[in-house]
């Protein structure tokens, strides 16, 4: 019985320990989520980005354009994380900083700002084959005025 | 002389006439492909009834395809089903369906790619990934077409009628329903959009990126996932349309942003969270145009410049207007208020003392969403009072100096 107690109060602990520092992996609800800077509403899944602030708090965008147009403008938000989304893997996101990018004209990102992002640059490279355009970082991205 | 003339070029003109090719289960002529292949410039295809196979046919001469009795092209959800590339085709009575969906590639039931002169017209798609894709072309009409999703009520679903780096294009009569966007236009100069019936598309009814110098008139657009957004465009013109039923987190009739010189004439705003709102609007004018029975009938953000709201009925909205700052430069004027408490003394239809259509309350809401709780209690009836009477808080300039006393009755 003791033992049953022991392992029955195990169970609940780790439980509750688990569930207190539940750290739900950001995702973005396509179809639902607004563009915190565009105000459209986020839908096409090759394209999305996601900012986190050190408070927790979740800002949506429909693109990477929007998203960075974003960080320029409100400079109080300070994000902890920075995510994208994956043009090869649909609804994935990914870290935006460690992400490569593909700038070029025949990329059609919801707000004309001609960008996908990639989690390896061997995809990157793939795509730059039938698509064109040019191979960046995070650092381009951010010189870039959309 | 001169109707000497005109007989030999009537009588020469019997001569210059195409021929027909028939395509039915027992003509010569028994698949679409091979059909495409008889045919020669300027004659017509006639199609019977029936279900022919088409994956990825692509028309390259100048023809008229007249469907009898609908028939249907069917692409097997393999490829796109039609792709038009010449010009001064036509194309009457078709039923386009099964197109292949993938978040790839945008495909297409009817794709018009660098085309001058085309016509579409009572055509119908059904199950198709992207109705009617039209890019790099000029002087086309689409009528009289319907268009069904293939995802209904999914959201990766394309366009019903999508429009890039087009020019002078007229959309008439269409029903679209169940797509991402009813009608999509990117870089689109010139058009006409005429009487659609947008209703249930998954995120926009009609929805403008970029696009300058179009105008849409006696459209509908109901029951929209988020209503009709016309953004980052210059001189697009509204007449007599009507922004229905759409009800949400972040819905509205009507979306502006970024635009200029646009003109907003008896439009019909009614059942949706928020009428209109605009963010980054210059020189827009409204008029004539009724809100009724909205949550919001206008958010206008601070942003906006230059704009002119005249003639205006604004009944049972919740809140009539809203902001989120000081108001520069914008003119309400001779709008009619239903919640206007003045009175009119010299009897000029014109109420004596200024409204202010931003109450407190709707202030407070904006920056404590919670506080909607006390909708209609006592206590927000006094704070309004209160404000009223000594205005603090809401914005000085959100005014319209000369209120009128009666609704403007249009029909």
């Amino acid at each position: 019985m003791y033992r049953f107690l022991k392992a029955l109060l195990f169970i609940v602990f780790t439980a509750v320990s688990i569930e207190s520092c539940n750290n739900e992996t950001p995702k973005i609800n396509f179809g639902k989520d607004m563009c915190a800077f565009c105000k459209m509403t986020v839908i096409d899944e090759k394209f999305g980005a996601l900012l986190i602030n050190n408070k927790g708090k979740t800002l949506y965008f429909d693109c990477c354009e929007c998203m960075v147009n974003y960080m320029k403008m409100d400079k109080d938000f300070h994000p902890e994380k920075i995510l994208t989304i994956d043009y090869c893997n649909p609804r994935i996101l990914i870290d935006a900083e460690k992400a490569h990018y593909l700038h070029g004209e025949n990329i059609k990102s919801p707000m004309g700002g001609n960008i996908a992002s990639f989690k390896t640059s061997e995809d990157a490279e793939r795509f730059q084959k039938s698509l064109q355009g040019d191979l960046i970082l995070w650092n381009k991205v951010l010189e870039i005025k959309f | 002389m001169k109707l000497r003339c005109l007989f030999y070029a009537l009588f020469f003109s019997l001569f210059c006439k195409g021929t027909t090719v028939t395509l039915c289960k027992d003509c010569p002529v028994q698949n679409f492909k091979q059909a495409l292949q008889v045919i020669k410039p300027y004659d017509t295809l006639v199609i019977k009834k029936g279900t022919y196979t088409c994956i990825n046919e692509t028309i390259s001469k100048p023809i008229t395809i007249i469907g009898e009795n609908l028939p249907v092209l069917d692409g097997k959800q393999m490829d796109e089903v039609l792709v038009v590339m010449s010009n001064d085709i036509h194309l009457f009575g078709l039923a386009i369906a099964n197109s292949k969906c993938g978040s790839m590639k945008d495909y297409a039931g009817l794709r018009v790619f660098k085309a001058r002169n085309v016509t579409i017209e009572n055509c119908q798609l059904t199950n198709t990934f992207f109705g009617i894709y039209l890019s790099d072309s000029k002087c086309i009409t689409v009528k009289n077409c319907s268009g069904k999703g293939a995802h209904y009520g999914k959201s990766d679903t394309g366009n019903g009628i999508h429009l890039w780096k087009c020019d002078s294009i007229s959309i008439t009569g269409n029903h679209l329903e169940g797509h991402r966007d009813g009608i999509y236009l990117e870089f689109a100069k010139h058009c006409t959009i005429e009487s659609n019936l947008c209703e249930r598309n998954f995120r926009y009814g009609l929805h403008f990126m970029f696009s300058d110098n179009d105008t849409y008139s006696n459209n509908t657009f109901t029951g929209n996932g988020t209503g009709v957004a016309v953004m980052y465009s210059k001189g697009v013109h509204m007449f007599n349309n009507q922004f229905l039923n759409n009800w949400g987190d972040a819905a509205y009739g009507l979306l502006l942003k970024d635009m200029s010189n646009g003109i907003i004439k008896n439009n019909i705003f009614q059942n949706n969270t928020i009428g209109v709102t605009m963010e980054g609007g210059t020189n827009m004018r409204f008029e004539k145009n009724d809100f009724i029975q909205n949550g919001y009938g206008l958010k206008v953000m601070a942003n906006c410049r230059l704009d002119t709201f005249v003639l205006n009925n604004f009944t049972g909205n919740t809140f009539d207007a809203s902001t989120n700052g000081e108001l520069k430069e914008n003119l309400f004027e001779k709008n009619y208020w239903d919640k206007y408490e003045g009175y009119d003394l010299n009897r000029d239809a014109v109420g004596d003392i200024p409204y202010r259509p931003v109450s407190l309350y709707s202030v407070l809401v904006d920056q404590m969403p919670y506080a909607i709780m006390l909708m209609r209690s006592f206590t927000i009836d006094l704070l309004n009072k209160a404000e009223k009477n000594i205005p603090s808080i809401v914005p000085e300039t959100f005014i319209d100096n000369k209120p009128i006393m009666k609704m403007i009755k249009r029909r």
